[in-house]
């Protein structure tokens, strides 16, 4: 989540961390829903979301709810936003609202809401939901989009009417099968839908969903007939992940061999969603035992969750996490890039077309569409890397786990490779973990897990608040010598009141919770008095992750966990 | 609940697609398993070209005798003997009984029979070795000094037998001729192999060895890579795919392979040496597939069992030793001879093409196969379930 990207909507105070990751706002009167959709339509692979103020057309209650858009339409006479419900504001004064609603202007009388205030967020991230709306009079092109994802599991809702007696109905149920078919005046789509009874007494009931404008001939029973006036789509509805708070939790996580040596013990963090991790330690210090137990691969106790969903529930949790491990054999080398996306892909049970479509989508995105149709062996690291993000991120996951992507890569590609996950995460608003061996790339990311040998999680937080832990919140006296000198580092370290010294070739900071001045003056006095040459003096110099890890390895600070 | 059913099949499906796919991308992978196997049967068909014994027809009559053969004591077997001599032309003892009582020397036991039918059955139960058939004018020729012969009925699916079959009755025929100085002429065994296909005997026999082995090792060494060859299954193993259905995937990917591999070499071995064998072209795919199933579940359990492909290689090596030695061609090995899976492919192959029997027939060698494939996929799974995915 970006924080500092958040333009305040309302004159309630939030905190911070619960602001969504929106960067636009819009705001509309009911009268201006034209304008409203104008702006929709410029954000359209975009994920948007909305607070609607209005009237319930069927009762003139007032309304107000949240909700993210599912479609608009903006014809001669029709001005409509389709939105799909997240919060009503005023539940208990209106009873309950559909689902999904069609918002129009001030006055509208056919819509479900008649606006007469409208505010609109744009995510800064690609519209990654597959749910799909459709009018009662569009069911032939809903039957001809389901055709296409046969055998799948498929939600339905669809809000209409009975055909035998008109009264108002909401079925909801599984898709039995979708079909077009020359009805007496014009082709038609029909869908059947298979529900299950509410109170789990008696059996399932397949309804035949039809179009509300074309004759209905016989052979349907009218009392399992509904005509459809809103239909709301959710293909693969069973990967809906439970409602959670953090999308990656660890808690008192423990990971322990056989004979009794613990790897790691009462490891415990969380991330929120849209959050990117960097876990950085020593090598053996348990980061990548403490990934493995994060996603159920070995055997731990404590809590491990993705999504909300407990890791030791392997075959569930697997949907909702991407991993991309460091060694780039892990993609079949005679494959090209969509063949492996497709490959891997069809495991989480997505049809083919769907796969191509969004693997074509992601290769562009990552800049090796060109390279489509080339085996993946033939492309460069860095394009490899790409595939290989690519292939963990076509089932759209909450989280991706990432081992070392950095490792033997030289500065300029490490540098672009984390451009490239920054674009990753802002584009797809997907969480990233990164195991990483360098402090430095922890800048990069909202939060740091830092592990040591035999310590397990020492430190966990953002890179600012890590940093402030250290002497003069992270401020220092920088030196830089005129030539590197073995020495300087011990002088400085006995000058009184300095915490510790950090050396980096000439660089030297000299951390201390006196005044900064003060310590700056004594340092010069002793490097001279010394016959040390110093090219410049900072009285002010900011500590990176790298001091912070340093100083932390070396026991030179103790760790802080965020809670 | 038909969910928990339909999503493993499609990932399954989609898990042979994606097997079948790199073996098609893998050109040296596809010369191996179909060309080297070919290749075999053309050096087979060399070998009878070149080889006197290819010349020595089945099912027939006219088989010829005197290539070698040892002569050893043959004490342990048990010979049948027809006598159809009824010449009396030497003024001594019976020649035919006297030949008769030489070979019953050399013999553990010599059924007598009255006609050949009944000899035959025995030698199909395998109750007999073989059986020799003294013909008529036996005594005759040789009192004329003519040579005479007499015929061996051999099995042809019992290549070890054969040799101590025919160094029997040749013994037989020295001690008989030594014995009677006066007799000039020969004595010819001829060499009649029953419950073969017509062609060439080294085609027949050696062919049936090769698509059975084919389609067993063969099979087995390409499946004992699958696993620990495959780095990127690793990964799919972090998908919703769980062993077992990686172990079913990958059988039921190889046994397809398997099955193309003995349609080639089944259709391969019947056009080049032009055999007319004893069951339909479909019993003999549907056998070789089976073959390949326990190929293909063999070298799983070997990949699943493997930490590297090195070790990989090590045990199909000692499987592949111990398959060869232990398949009946060489040594007699007793009661592991039912339980061995290429044995089993070798007597559902013998049974179906050369001696003419149905599948239902042979219900008893198909169900040890699946029993084995069942077996190999469950204890390839358990196994396979004991290794983290990430190593």
């Amino acid at each position: 989540m970006r924080t500092a990207l958040v333009e305040t909507s309302g004159s309630e105070p939030v905190l911070p961390q619960e602001v969504p990751s929106f960067v636009e706002e819009a705001y509309f009167s009911g009268a201006r829903i034209g304008d409203a959709i104008d702006w929709c339509i410029r954000r359209q692979d975009r994920e948007i979301h909305c607070e609607v103020q209005g009237v319930l057309t069927s009762s003139k209650a007032e309304v107000r709810f949240k909700a993210r858009v599912l479609r608009f339409k903006k014809g001669v006479i029709t001005r409509r936003i389709v939105v799909l419900l997240e919060e009503d504001m005023r539940r208990k004064k209106t009873g309950d609202l559909d689902l999904v609603l069609t918002v129009g202007s001030e006055g509208a009388a056919q819509e479900d809401v008649a606006a007469s205030q409208l505010t609109l967020q744009n995510y800064l991230k690609r519209n990654m939901f597959d749910d799909l709306y459709y009018d009662g009079r569009e069911l032939q092109q809903a039957a001809k989009d389901l055709s296409k994802m046969k055998s799948k599991e498929i939600l339905c809702t669809i809000w209409g009417h009975r055909a035998s007696d008109k009264l108002p109905m909401t079925i909801k149920g599984n898709l039995v099968s979708s079909t077009t078919r020359a009805a007496p005046i014009l082709p038609e789509g029909f869908l059947e839908v298979r529900v299950e009874p509410e109170d789990t007494v008696g059996s399932p009931k397949i309804y035949l969903v039809a179009q509300p404008q074309l004759f209905i001939g016989p052979f349907s029973n009218p009392v399992l007939t509904v005509i459809a006036e809103k239909v709301y789509i959710r293909p693969f509805a069973w990967k809906e992940a439970p409602v959670y708070r953090d999308v990656l939790v660890a808690r008192n996580l423990t990971v322990t061999t056989k004979a009794g040596k613990k790897l790691i013990e009462n490891v415990s963090f969380a991330i929120r969603e849209g959050e990117m991790l960097a876990i950085i330690g020593e090598s053996g210090a348990g980061k990548s035992t403490c990934i493995k137990a994060l996603i159920g691969d070995i055997p731990s106790t404590g809590v491990a969750r993705i999504a909300g969903i407990d890791s030791r529930n392997a075959q569930k949790v697997r949907y909702f996490f991407g991993y991309c491990p460091q060694d780039l054999s892990y993609m079949y080398d005679t494959f090209t890039p969509l063949e492996n996306i497709v490959a891997f892909g069809k495991q989480y049970d997505i049809p083919e077309w769907q796969l191509i479509e969004e693997g074509k989508t992601l290769l562009r995105d990552f800049g090796i569409m060109e390279k489509g149709g080339s085996p993946t062996g033939k492309l460069s690291g860095g394009q490899q890397r790409r595939a290989s993000v690519a292939i963990a991120l076509v089932h759209r996951p909450k989280v991706l786990l990432m081992d070392e992507p950095t490792s033997g890569l030289d500065p300029d590609n490490r540098n672009e490779l984390w451009h490239f996950l920054d674009m990753v995460n802002k584009e797809y608003g997907t969480s990233i973990v990164v195991v990483t061996h360098y402090p430095a790339e922890a800048e990069f990311c909202d939060k740091v897990a830092v592990f040591l040998r035999g310590k397990s999680l020492v430190a966990f937080g953002s890179p600012a608040k890590l940093k402030e832990s250290l002497p003069s919140r992270g401020f220092a006296v920088g030196v830089v010598l005129e030539e590197v000198d073995p020495r300087a580092r011990k002088m400085l370290e006995g000058v009184q009141g300095v915490s510790f010294v950090l050396q980096r070739g000439e660089l030297l900071k000299v951390f201390t919770e006196e005044p900064l001045e003060t310590i700056a003056e004594k340092c010069m006095t002793t490097l001279k008095e010394n016959s040390i040459g110093v090219k410049i003096v900072k009285t002010k110099a900011l500590a990176d992750m790298v001091d912070y890890y340093i100083a932390i390895t070396r026991g030179l600070v103790t760790g802080t966990i965020e809670k | 609940m038909a969910e928990a059913f339909t999503r493993p099949r499609r990932r399954i499906a989609n898990m042979i697609a994606k097997e079948l796919r790199l073996i098609v991308k893998d050109r040296l992978a596809l010369f191996l398993i179909f060309m080297l196997p070919a290749a075999s049967i053309g050096v087979l068909y060399w070998v009878v070209g070149m080889s006197d014994l290819g010349d020595i027809q089945l099912g027939g009559g006219s088989g010829q005798g005197g290539n070698g053969g040892d002569s050893g004591t043959g004490s342990d077997v048990v010979l049948g003997l027809i006598d159809l001599d009824t010449t009396k032309t030497y003024s001594g003892e019976d020649l035919s009984e006297n030949f008769t009582a030489f070979l019953t020397k050399l013999v553990k036991e010599l059924i007598i029979y009255n006609n050949t039918s009944d000899a035959f059955q025995d030698l199909y139960d395998k109750k007999i070795s073989g059986y020799v058939v003294i013909p008529d004018g036996f005594e005759a020729n040789l009192t004329i000094n003519e040579p005479t012969y007499v015929e061996v009925h051999m099995d042809a699916t019992a290549l070890i037998e054969q040799s101590t079959v025919m160094g029997t009755v040749q013994g037989a025929a020295i001690m008989f001729r030594a014995s009677r100085m006066w007799i000039r002429s020969e004595v010819f065994p001829s060499m009649i192999i029953e419950f073969a296909p017509k062609g060439g005997y080294i085609a027949t026999a050696f062919g049936g060895f090769i698509v059975v082995f084919s389609s067993y090792l063969g099979i087995a060494m390409t499946a004992a890579q699958s696993i620990v060859g495959d780095v990127p299954l690793r990964r799919m193993l972090l998908t919703p795919t769980n062993r077992l259905e990686v172990i079913v995937a990958k059988v039921a990917a190889y046994v397809i392979i398997g099955f193309f591999q003995s349609l080639l070499l089944v259709s391969l071995w019947v056009v080049v040496f032009s055999l007319n064998l004893n069951t339909s072209f479909g019993v003999l795919l549907i056998i070789m597939s089976l073959t390949s199933l326990t190929g293909s579940t063999t070298g799983i359990l070997i990949s699943a069992v493997a930490s590297s492909r090195l070790q990989a290689n090590q045990m199909f090596l000692f499987v592949m030793f111990g398959t060869i030695i232990l398949a009946g061609f060489f040594v007699d090995v007793g009661v592991l001879d039912e339980y061995m899976p290429m044995n089993q492919g070798l007597k559902l192959l013998i049974d179906t093409a050369f001696k003419g029997l149905s599948l239902i027939e042979v219900i008893g060698p198909i169900l040890k196969l699946l029993a084995f494939s069942v077996g190999a996929i469950l204890i390839a799974t358990f196994v396979f379930s004991k290794k983290p995915t990430l190593g």
